[in-house]
């Protein structure tokens, strides 16, 4: 592992969310980015021009160890896939089903960190790190000086969903059956939808953008693929020795109608099956955070999250962090509680029953690490992934007693619907009807 | 003393942890998942048994454990939901499908004044996480300490002669008001009495 020192400028240069994608695309980046509601607060962290890349935790350890100082500055940006779960269990818990397209863990070291707060669009702090010169180092100047690309139109075909309708429904009815059982207490169900699209990645990335306000966003290039993600959830935050989890549960739309709009959100804090299912990924979430921090309180709930379209039901949890590693913090808390189900690991068995397939970085957690050991990584849910023409997403939600299968499958259309408008793919007849579509 | 706390591959055990930790100062707890079989070579003072997953049949090594610690030590043993539903079920009170299972909710709990409930409330709120359960029954061996207020399940248990008692409701949620409290007396009257 490398010791690493790094310089810090202030620049003068007037950008906007175009200008950072297409540095990110130009130089295999990775752009972290928030878009709040408030559009005026949170930062954006562009890492380019990787130059380490780091595929198990315990090579972040030791980054760590020799670099570690007293500086907030990003060291290493990157995720954890879905699947990596596997690694980090006893063998033979889950069946090993797995996507295969992009790495399982990842992270990357970059030459240059840029980082672009919302609240001041005319200057940017560049941070950069002096690595060994055998790699291909890239000036200052150059960065600056790229070129905003076109954001040109396109469509995209409907190729498929893993699950059918029947098949969805089916799955939500044996996760029932599961939980009367007293296998689980709720499991989410998810199924992936396939498209072969004309638009770029870097159009898709815009669009989506520009679909939704977004708290914790992500265009990366990772080789020749990219992760779009527009991600409302964050997984957990450790801020010297605090770390903070915010789960989201319970979503209800938002309405044009003022008064309608004050009923939504009235139903949403009252709805008892959504005000259970917070709880429960609550506990879990104090679970998991018990493992390696003391204190641990539960610091708001229900919350509530107010973005474009919906209404969203949050909780925050907060406790003092007793390690420093990072191999420790994902394997006590990793895959987070609110993508699988409670208990997590039979939950994430019937998952893999019930799914089939892998879900590869979706649900997964894309995010960063400082060179002073902080740390802040999202929940890869409203997440696209792009492959050499061929785009795929998740849509899917939390599972209860109470869930009915047809209302369920209508809300995976209704979740996906930002992703299909931003990447102009016709809703198919298929979808909502469809007996099976491979 | 050295505490066993038997993990059925649950996502509760490190808040049940943690509140031990909380309730009994200077007490060190061993997390051991039920397949772990250094379990039976080691010497513990009590057992203490976690919510889980499926039935309580399905437990691994816990039958062996618990026969070992209660039985042949006759030393406490504090089984919390699924580890509740096993005491029961080991001296012969099966579990069945509830007519209201319950997750992530607080249910009313009325107890009768067993010791265990000291300085409670005689009805309080605490969190349920079940699917199954059962009803009052005869039995040699088990007395029924506490119930579901409006359903009458039983939702706390206690061996008529060995230090052994049973919670179905769970006190390690952040829903539950009195969850110290009933571990401080489990400790008092279960532990510290032997």
């Amino acid at each position: 592992m490398l010791k690493i020192s790094k310089e810090v400028f202030e620049v003068s240069k007037e950008w906007n969310m175009e200008f950072l994608f297409s540095i990110t695309e130009k130089y295999s980046g990775m752009c972290l980015f928030t878009s709040s509601y408030d559009k005026n607060s949170g930062k954006n962290i562009i890492g380019i021009n990787p130059v380490l890349n780091l595929s198990r935790p315990e090579e972040i350890d030791d980054l760590l160890m020799l670099n570690k100082d007293g500086t907030d500055f990003p060291l290493a940006l990157g995720y954890i896939a879905y699947d990596y779960k596997d690694r980090l269990e006893e063998p033979g818990l889950f069946s090993g089903l797995h996507e295969n397209i992009f790495p399982e863990f990842y992270f990357s070291v970059f030459e240059y960190y840029l980082i672009a707060d919302n609240s001041d669009k005319k200057n940017l702090k560049i941070i950069r790190l002096d690595l060994p010169l055998k790699y291909n180092r890239i000036s200052q100047d150059e960065i600056l000086r790229t070129e905003i690309l076109p954001v040109k139109e396109g469509t995209t075909d409907y190729l498929g969903s893993s699950l059918s309708k029947n098949e969805y429904e089916e799955g939500v009815l044996k996760i029932k059956e599961y939980i009367r059982s007293g296998d689980i207490y709720q499991a989410n169900l998810t199924r992936k939808i396939s498209g072969r699209t004309n638009l770029s990645p870097f159009d898709i990335a815009i669009r989506l953008k520009n679909s939704n306000p977004v708290e914790f966003g992500v265009f990366a290039k990772i080789g020749d693929k990219y992760v779009i993600s527009t991600s409302p959830e964050r997984f957990f935050r450790v801020e010297y020795s605090v770390m903070t989890a915010e789960p989201i549960k319970g979503t209800v739309r938002r309405s044009e109608s003022e008064a309608e709009d004050r009923i939504n959100l009235s139903n949403l804090i009252k709805n008892k099956k959504e005000l259970a299912e917070l709880s429960m990924i609550v506990d879990l979430l104090r679970n998991d955070m018990n493992k390696i921090c003391s204190d641990v309180a539960v610091k708001g709930f229900p919350l509530v999250m107010k973005l474009k379209n919906v209404y969203h039901l949050y909780s925050v949890i907060e406790g003092e962090l007793e390690t420093g590693s990072f191999t420790e913090i994902i394997k006590a808390l990793f895959p987070g509680g609110s993508i699988t189900g409670c208990p997590k690991i039979r939950a994430c068995q019937i998952i893999e029953e019930l799914e089939k397939s892998g879900r590869g970085l979706y649900t997964g957690n894309f995010g960063y690490i400082t060179f002073n050991g902080n740390m802040d990584f999202n929940i890869m849910i409203r997440t696209l992934f792009y492959d050499n023409g061929l785009v795929s997403f998740n849509t899917g939600g939390g599972i209860t007693l109470l869930s009915d299968p047809v209302q369920e499958y209508e809300e995976t259309i209704h979740k996906a619907k930002n992703i299909y408008d931003a990447i102009v793919m016709e809703e198919v007849w298929e979808e909502r009807y469809c007996l099976t579509v491979r | 003393m050295n505490i066993l706390l038997l993990d059925n591959y649950d996502s509760f055990t490190y808040n049940l942890k943690a509140l031990i930790k909380r309730s009994v100062p200077g007490s060190e707890l061993i997390v051991k998942r039920n397949s772990d079989h250094d379990m039976l070579n080691q010497e513990y003072d009590v057992l203490v048994v976690s919510p889980g997953p499926k039935t309580w049949n399905e437990t691994g090594l816990l039958k062996d454990v618990f026969q070992k610690i209660a039985i042949d030590e006759r030393k406490p043993v504090l089984g919390i939901c699924l580890g509740m539903q096993f005491v029961a079920g080991y001296f012969g009170i099966e579990t069945g499908r509830m007519n209201n299972p319950v997750h992530g909710s607080q249910a009313m709990i009325r107890h009768n004044g067993d010791l265990l409930f000291e300085g409670i409330p005689e009805k309080f709120s605490a969190a349920r996480y079940n699917s199954l359960g059962f009803y009052e029954e005869e039995s040699e061996q088990l007395v029924f300490t506490a119930f579901e207020d409006d359903s009458n399940a039983v939702m706390a248990l206690r061996h008529k002669h060995l230090p052994v008692a049973g919670l179905q409701f769970h006190p390690e949620s952040f829903m539950t008001v009195h969850g110290e409290k009933l571990i401080k007396n489990f400790w008092r009257y279960y532990v510290k009495d032997q």
